[in-house]
């Protein structure tokens, strides 16, 4: 037996050394968003090899870390993270188990993206459980802001510049032309989002506060009663009345909650439930920001005008 | 009108004459009510004018009322002060017909309930009442199984990967948590036989934070009935490079779970069942109290064998753990001597514990893990001979990734296979448990467990099987409902168990 499974120890051993891939040329950056990557590869160009953790369609709070997960951070150069409380339940341990000092907090490879944002919703006096799965230091969705992305492209180009100062030119120049980007981006999606000004809407989670903010519409109440808590009857029938009397016709859901309670909701009430992917890459056509952005809001919109 | 706008209209009524004086109060509901009544009903207008100046009188003078002797100036200033109250009445009966009437005019419709109806009867709104029927159809249907089409937060209490998640941390103060464990048993030959007892099983207080840029310092301390307990202190040198060692190599130090299968990386409180498998109960499990003072909830006494609920792998010592990346799988391979007591080994500082595992976790897809581990062992038992242990692991994890919320599924199978030395010759006891932990919605989990092992001398053995359901209100709480049937030394036993395990603090999650 104990022959058998020294056997079995080596071989193990040896199939991984066998499998080791050589070391790559570029700056291996790990982001853990489809949103970071795509702006990390817009700062970074070709000196960059970008690789994002979660899949778009993914709730961030069920995050099933894998071993590529490892693989990744071990071998990263950098790693861009939203930050706040956003991927406190399963970052940490990981990047611990993946012993890559670069990447751990306040190394040289860590982009805390969140750094400068003008956060909303950030809980004032005591916090504590019983206001649920509240975000302690803000709300974490804060990239679906233009000017946000802004913020964000920012901290990765301060990230890249410390990792690779020789190419610190490329990507602040890089960074200009992005500003530029977003700046269109943001005149552009202003006129699209006129219909939206002063509409009131309900919202499955806290995803789109920073959305709302910047196109002058309202959140005016969500399917979770607190963060992270279960909707129950007495919370949707408080809403379902407020729905009513403040004539909400639109209710936003993003891919990975279930349909039935929205649905039942929205029987209740006439209004129409829009699913929404809050991330690039979770719905054919959002292969970018700007795409996304225009996704979103286009979606919006129609759902607005389909409404009486 | 909607019982809301009722509530607005009243509300706005209510403001306007909170703040007056009683006796104002009652006659603007009288001025508002009954004063078209009587303009119709007293047939002249002389006689109504005559019953006018009567009624006027008789309000003006009530209070002056047995105060006859009083001087002429101050019943001038008393006049004086009624005139002025009758004044201020009108000017807001005015006030008030102009804000019915702007109400009119918003489209605020007045008529079956007038403000005199709210201000004195609603006892209950009407949208109270259709809140209540809301919420009571709701309910029905949300009680109506088919929890989800699509499955889906949060560190979602699922078992071994993420448990009481919080993970928020703290600027230099360590992590610190508490998970109380409380249990409820009833056992005998048939369910609900006897009451077990009712008991605070442990709290564990754990203390976690990062000593330096190259270490960080995990504490877990047991506080039971009998006492405290250091179940687990570990300080984790995360990069040794400072030590001109290779970073990929981590070295624990202190009081540690044993490398020893992979359900033994977890603390008791976090696992998925109310009590330990059968094979860590016989193997690594200790004997709780004595006689009268035992603690029945923490074991189990059939003819005379003695089985603990919990059995852990500890001890002190050191480990070295050197992690091996590849494209689609990690291996990591462990070395440790420890120090340990439990029915299988007895080892001390003259001759350590050592143990070597190796695991592997490969990616399946970007839903499904697979862990396997092998195990080894070698020690001196309290005979002072030599004994090992081999052992293998097997965890299978499935999450999806819209329905990630909703469903999960943990598969995780451990063998251990012993050689003991007895003085005459060796013994070979074995023991397994396969469980599994499927994810019914959001906060409901169905777990199955089967078990088998005998005693380190093979003097016994017994098998199990166990039944499980958890809900987790949120990632912080659990209740859990479990039922046992284990067939031990010829005796056949059912137990019953009710758990709540609650934590608060930020406890740091498991990693893989």
């Amino acid at each position: 037996m104990l022959r058998w499974i020294g056997s079995a120890m080596l071989l193990t051993v040896a199939l991984s050394l066998s499998f080791a891939p050589s070391a790559a040329q570029k700056i291996r950056v790990v982001a853990t968003t489809n949103d970071l990557k795509w702006a990390t590869e817009q700062i970074g160009g070709d000196r960059v090899e970008v690789v994002a953790l979660m899949h778009p369609l993914q709730n961030p709070h069920t995050v099933q870390p894998r071993p590529s997960f490892i693989v990744h951070l071990n071998r990263a150069d950098l790693l861009v993270r939203i930050g706040l409380d956003y991927e406190e339940t399963w970052l940490p341990p990981l990047v611990d188990e993946a012993r890559n000092s670069k990447i751990r907090r306040g190394g040289v490879g860590d982009v805390d993206a969140c750094i400068g944002i003008p956060l909303l919703e950030i809980p004032q006096g005591r916090i504590t459980r019983e206001q649920g799965e509240v975000h302690i230091f803000g709300n974490p969705h804060y990239w679906l802001d233009p000017e946000n992305m802004k913020i964000i492209a920012r901290n990765i180009t301060n990230g890249l510049k410390r990792i690779d100062p020789s190419g610190a030119g490329i990507y602040e120049q890089n960074l200009r032309r992005l500003e530029r980007e977003m700046d269109e981006l943001l005149d552009e999606t202003q006129k699209l989002a006129r219909p939206l000004r002063g509409q009131r809407f309900v919202a499955y989670h806290t995803t789109w506060s920073y959305l709302a903010n910047r196109y002058g519409f309202r959140i005016i109440g969500y399917l979770e009663p607190k963060p992270g808590i279960p909707p129950s009857a007495a919370h949707l029938a408080d809403l379902i009345l407020r729905m009513r009397q403040e004539g909400v016709k639109v209710i936003i859901k993003e891919p990975f909650y279930e349909n039935r309670i929205p649905n039942m909701v929205a029987q209740r009430t006439g209004a129409t439930v829009v699913e929404i992917c809050p991330t690039v890459g979770g719905e054919p056509g959002t292969e970018t920001y700007p795409k996304l952005l225009r996704y979103i809001l286009t979606k919006l919109v129609n759902a607005v005008r389909r409404v009486p | 009108m909607s019982g809301l706008q009722d509530k607005a209209c009243q509300s706005r009524l209510n403001k306007r004459l909170t703040g007056l004086h009683p006796d104002s109060y009652y006659c603007l509901r009288k001025s508002i009510r009954y004063v078209p009544f009587r303009l119709s009903f007293a047939g002249g207008e002389r006689s109504m004018r005559w019953w006018l100046m009567v009624g006027l009188g008789l309000f003006l003078l009530a209070p002056l009322r047995g105060q006859e002797n009083t001087a002429p100036e101050a019943k001038e200033q008393e006049l004086q002060q009624l005139r002025e109250r009758v004044a201020a009445l009108e000017r807001l009966v005015q006030l008030l017909q102009a804000e019915l009437a702007a109400l009119k005019r918003n489209g605020v419709p007045l008529t079956s309930s007038s403000p005199q109806t709210h201000l004195t009867s609603a006892p209950q709104s009407p949208s109270d009442e259709e809140k209540r029927q809301l919420e009571q159809e709701l309910q029905r249907e949300l009680a109506q199984a088919s929890p989800t089409q699509q499955p889906a937060q949060r560190p979602s209490p699922s078992y071994g990967a993420v448990v009481f998640g919080g993970g928020l941390w703290q600027a230099l103060n360590p992590d610190t948590s508490v998970i109380a464990n409380f249990r409820t048993g009833f056992r005998g030959k048939r369910p609900f036989a006897a009451f077990t007892g009712s008991e605070f099983s442990e709290a564990e207080l754990a203390f976690q934070a990062y000593t330096d840029p190259f270490t960080r310092l995990d504490s877990f301390i047991a506080v039971s009935p009998e006492g405290a307990e250091i179940e687990e202190a570990t300080l984790s040198v995360l990069d040794p490079t400072f030590l001109r060692l290779p970073r990929n190599l981590q070295i624990r130090l202190g009081r540690l779970l044993a490398p020893f299968g992979q359900l033994n990386s977890i603390h008791p409180p976090e696992q998925p069942f109310v009590d330990t498998p059968l094979v860590h109960r016989l193997w690594f499990g200790h004997e709780h109290g004595n006689g009268d003072h035992e603690h029945l909830s923490r074991q189990l006494t059939v003819n005379g064998i003695t089985v603990p609920a919990e059995g852990i792998f500890s001890g002190d010592g050191l480990s070295l753990n050197w992690m091996l990346p590849t494209g689609w799988y990690v291996t990591w391979l462990t070395l440790a001597a420890l120090n340990t007591h439990n029915r299988v080994f007895d080892a001390d500082a003259g001759r350590p514990l050592l143990l070597a595992r190796a695991r592997t976790m490969l990616e399946l897809s970007p839903t499904q893990t697979l862990g396997i581990g092998l195990n080894y062992a070698f020690g001196r038992n309290d005979l002072d001979e030599n004994t090992r242990l081999f052992g293998i692991d097997l965890t299978y994890r499935w999450r999806p990734l819209r329905e990630g919320l909703y469903r999960s599924l943990v598969w995780q199978t451990e063998a251990y296979f012993g050689k003991c030395g007895t003085g005459n010759g060796d013994v070979k006891p074995k023991g397994w448990f396969t469980l599994l932990e499927y994810q019914l919605s959001r906060t409901l989990f169905l777990g199955a467990r089967c078990d088998f092992a005998q005693a380190p001398d093979k003097s016994f053995s017994g098998h199990s099987f166990s039944l499980a359901i958890t809900l987790f209100p949120s990632e912080f709480g659990r209740y859990r409902l479990q039922w046992s049937r284990l067939k031990i030394g010829g005796q056949t036993v059912h137990e019953l168990w009710l758990q709540t395990t609650f934590s608060i603090g930020i406890h740091r999650p498991h990693p893989l």
